[in-house]
């Protein structure tokens, strides 16, 4: 299922961001860019972050940035970005993230499914390597057909 | 039954993760319960067991006797251990 949703358009490898509203945007954007999602989803993002803070961060230096369901979500979405270099959360704790994943939901129950392939995929350590590390972005991709098969 | 909530900002995405991971641990510790996910803004008022929510959530909680926290929602053995933890005390 979310190698459907995670495709070569969604993701983008060693983006330079100097800061985690930078990555939001840059992970969201890839969303608006694909039509998944409008404009305003980005900033729900970013307050929901500014709201709890960075509990979002999933695994060890991977951020799963996600907004309100709402009327600027078409359908449920996800991208991935790797950075170039790592980011802070420096306005919190310091918390810091070499990926981020943005996510959009139609509402709160309906992607569960591609959740549970998500959190399959967190616990592959060649994935996580990779996209610590600006890891190629076809071996990303092939993990990620691999891991939604089994 | 026994029910459990899990609990993030927006009961949209982590709070459905730690539900699994939960599940997970909650059979492994052979404890039958019903497990719900909720945000912040609802869980008030809302009667259950055991709350399990993030680390970053520990101020809202602040005064409740019935919060399990954690640090990492995918890690099945911590969240494990802090469930099973918070049992014991409460038994």
């Amino acid at each position: 299922m979310i190698e459907k949703m995670l495709t070569e358009e969604r993701i983008a490898v060693g983006v330079e961001c100097a800061s985690w509203r930078e990555a939001v945007k840059a992970s969201g954007s890839l969303l608006v860019k694909a039509e998944d999602v409008d404009e305003p989803f980005i900033q729900s993002m970013i307050e929901v972050v500014e709201e709890f803070g960075p509990y979002m961060i999933l695994a060890p230096e991977l951020a799963f940035f996600h907004g309100r369901p709402g009327k600027s979500v078409h359908k449920t979405c996800l991208s991935l970005i790797t950075l170039k270099d790592t980011v802070r959360f420096t306005d919190f704790n310091g918390e810091k993230i070499k990926a981020a994943f943005a996510f959009g939901a139609i509402d709160s129950k309906s992607h569960i499914e591609a959740l549970k392939e998500l959190a399959k995929l967190l616990q592959n350590e060649e994935f996580l390597g990779l996209v610590r590390n600006i890891g190629d972005k076809d071996k990303i991709l092939e993990i990620i057909k691999c891991v939604c098969s089994t | 039954m026994f029910r459990v909530i899990t609990v993030c900002g927006l009961g949209v995405g982590s709070s459905l993760i730690l539900k699994m991971t939960v599940d997970t641990a909650m059979s492994q510790l052979g404890v039958d319960c019903v497990i719900e996910h909720w945000d912040m803004g609802t869980i008030k008022g809302q009667k259950c067991d055991m709350i399990v929510t993030t680390e970053s959530f520990r101020e809202n909680f602040a005064g409740q006797d019935n919060v399990v926290f954690v640090n990492n929602i995918m890690d099945v053995n911590e969240v494990k251990e802090n469930i099973s933890a918070f049992l014991d005390e409460k038994s």
